[in-house]
């Protein structure tokens, strides 16, 4: 800095000199940060920004691999927004949507319900709570893909399930669960509420192990039942932990794959077909892969207005009731 | 509003043994204190009383009633907690409603109540603002306002003022007395600080390791400690209490504090009964260090020794005492002319002396009959 300033001969104030040098100072730190930033954010572009925008590109024409073509000469069959017209009139895509979104609708609220269920009881206190512990957390440490699995052999018409229900309903044993439009629906979904309620369990019960336990007690003692304890002091205190427990599994919901892809492979006929099953038999089955990635683009329009409104909701409310400031001697 | 009787209360955990054969008898409207250091079973005994946990033996009461097994939400009791556990997510007004609308009261009854009480703990203007943004002192009156609006039997209290700087502890510890006396409610009060026990108690129960060690007025405890434990936790400092050997001088007994013979104090008429009685060699003698005093002359009733430590804090000089084999404390006003390393003679006023037993620490001058007092 000083020599910067010693350089200069003019009759500028000594102060001034110093402001400039360190404006010159904090110049070259700023194109030396944005230098040493440069190959990390290069990286972003490639990862995100590229693969965007060649979706994008390919999305407004009909190529496929079929063609011979290399990916970049797309724009020899260039159609605008051909595919996205389509795609509104598609009826097996809306189809494929509107039963994913009743798969989330019922799958979701059972493994939130049946969670929360869990939490209570392990909140409340259980004799043999470890062991329990872990053997509630087993289902969601196992691969999806072979969960799909055990749900194939224990939904075959001669498998667990079936002899199970016999025991009351000797009817059962006709059942061909993953052959059957509407039971197959039921094998799916009973899947997934068994393999993700145990995450639901665990958000929530750790949402209910952050209520300050002196405050359960205080309403226990003013007279609180169970009900009232839940309703009053834990609900409240854990509101923002239910709605990221319920927002992950939507989430993580509407992209169901393979578990369908194991059962069913999505039928019979297309009963059990989700939207990412779909998506995978257009691009793989039929290598429709313009079409797809138009549906692609479609989809994450869609998803950043739906994220976008729910962040904007959730975080413009005051979160005064959450914050616990005890001032000592504000009085005084 | 309720008398509360424990009789041989006892409560383990494993092997364990918090509470040991406690017998207690609060009376209706009396404010009590359970002091007691760490660990002494006064939170485990409040825990009992308010059916938080159940006793291993023994019985609870109120009043005629039994309620050993009866459910805390049962007993009408009124807690509050060393943090208040104000539900910080509910504004003031549905803190105090709380105890009644669980117990689906009507709501204009909810209303009026909630309303007077607000008014008579001066939170009136606090109503319908978050309870998290309340001052401490409020929270206080929070917190007992919400358990006294279910009118509860009795009021128990673990630790109110702990949490607390000192300053401020000073004038919550008078708030408190004072809503004692407005709400005219039988209390049990929890603390490990005996300043605190002194200054609002009617009566206070010593506690140490799960055994009921005195229970009596703050004036009788400090005068008249019925142990050792009690003598060195009351008062601070605490009381010196030395090894002393007894030795018959003409027709008197003399306590023998230093190492020659003329280290000696005469007991009193009273106490040298007591030793001759049980015919005792040694004994511990206790002596608060606010009655130790200083002499010129070497006559009797004085001992000499040497200044070890002049400690002075705030209007008091704590002199750190050696004779001989013993370390004694006395305490001085800030103008007495002491220093470290002098050579001084002592007197004690023998009346103020207490014996104690040399094995278990009983007091052995303690009497009940006020005539010796």
């Amino acid at each position: 800095m000083s020599e910067v300033a010693s350089r200069r001969t003019t009759s500028i104030s000594v102060a001034q000199d110093n402001v400039s040098a360190e404006a010159t100072l904090a110049g070259e730190r700023r194109s030396l940060a944005k230098r040493l930033l440069a190959p990390t954010q290069l990286l972003l572009v490639f990862i995100v920004a590229f693969p965007l925008c060649m979706q994008i590109y390919i999305s407004m024409t009909w190529w496929t691999p079929l063609d011979g073509e290399p990916w970049y000469r797309a724009y020899r069959s260039w159609v605008w927004f051909l595919n996205y017209i389509d795609l509104f009139r598609d009826e097996a895509l809306w189809a494929a949507v509107w039963r994913t979104v009743l798969f989330v609708l019922i799958s979701v609220p059972l493994e939130f319900f049946l969670g929360l269920i869990f939490a209570t009881i392990f909140y409340e206190g259980v004799a043999g709570r470890p062991f329990f512990y872990s053997i509630l957390l087993m289902p969601m440490m196992i691969v999806p893909a072979v969960a799909g699995y055990i749900f194939f052999l224990m939904f075959q018409q001669t498998g667990p399930v079936n002899a199970a229900i016999s025991i009351v309903y000797s009817g059962a044993l006709d059942w061909n669960w993953l052959n059957d439009v509407n039971r197959a629906f039921i094998a799916i979904i009973v899947a997934d509420v068994w393999q993700w309620t145990p995450l639901m369990f665990l958000i929530l019960y750790a949402g209910l192990m952050s209520v300050p336990d002196d405050q359960m007690r205080a309403a226990t003692i003013l007279g609180a039942n169970w009900w009232d304890r839940f309703r009053r002091i834990a609900l409240p205190r854990i509101k923002a932990v239910i709605v990221i427990a319920i927002g992950l599994r939507v989430i993580e919901a509407f992209k169901i794959f393979d578990p369908i892809f194991i059962m069913t492979s999505g039928g019979p006929g297309v009963a059990t077909e989700s939207l990412s099953l779909y998506l995978y038999k257009r691009t793989f089955q039929d290598l429709e892969w313009s079409y797809v990635a138009a549906i692609g683009i479609t989809v994450l329009i869609v998803l950043s207005l739906i994220t976008g409104i729910i962040i904007a909701k959730t975080t413009a409310k005051p979160q005064a009731a959450t914050a616990e400031p005890v001032e000592q001697g504000r009085a005084v | 509003m309720a008398s509360v009787t424990l009789q041989q209360v006892s409560k383990t955990f494993g092997d364990f043994t918090a509470v040991d054969s406690m017998d207690l008898l609060v009376n209706d409207a009396e404010f009590v204190a359970i002091l007691g250091p760490s660990g002494c079973g006064k939170t485990t005994t409040m825990n009992m009383i308010a059916g938080i946990e159940k006793p291993t033996a023994g019985t609870v009461q109120f009043d005629a009633q039994q309620v050993t097994n009866m459910p805390v939400q049962k007993r009408g009791v009124g807690f509050v907690f060393q943090n208040y556990a104000i539900f910080t997510h509910m504004s003031v007004r549905e803190n105090l409603a709380f105890g009644l609308e669980v117990a689906r009261r009507p709501q204009p009854e909810i209303r009026k109540k909630v309303e007077e009480m607000a008014e008579f703990m001066a939170l009136s203007h606090r109503l319908d603002q978050p309870s998290a943004s309340l001052s401490v002192n409020e929270m206080q009156k929070l917190a007992i306002g919400r358990s006294a609006i279910v009118e509860p039997r009795i009021f128990l209290l673990d630790e109110p003022l702990s949490n607390l700087d000192a300053a401020f502890r000073e004038r919550m510890r008078s708030d408190l007395r004072q809503l004692q006396r407005d709400l005219k409610q039988t209390m049990i009060y929890v603390t490990h600080d005996q300043i605190e026990a002194m200054g609002l108690a009617d009566r206070i129960a010593v506690m140490n390791e799960g055994r009921l060690q005195q229970f009596d007025s703050p004036e009788a405890i400090y005068s008249r400690p019925a142990n050792t434990f009690v003598a060195k936790f009351i008062g601070a400092p605490s009381m010196n209490i030395v090894r002393a050997r007894i030795h018959p001088k003409g027709q008197k007994l003399q306590a023998r504090l230093g190492d020659l013979e003329a280290d000696s104090i005469t007991l009193n008429q009273r106490q040298a009964a007591v030793v001759k009685d049980k015919n005792l060699e040694e004994v511990l003698f206790g002596f608060r260090p606010e009655i130790v005093s200083l002499t010129d002359s070497a006559g009797p009733q004085t001992f000499g020794a040497e200044v070890a430590l002049v400690e002075t804090v705030g209007r008091r000089k704590i002199v750190h005492f050696r004779s001989g084999m013993i370390d004694f404390l006395g305490v001085f006003d800030r103008g007495e002319r002491i220093s470290a390393g002098e050579a001084v003679r002592i007197k004690l006023d023998t009346g103020k002396c207490h014996l104690f037993d040399f094995v278990d620490g009983t007091c052995l001058t303690l009497e009940r009959d006020p005539a010796h007092v």
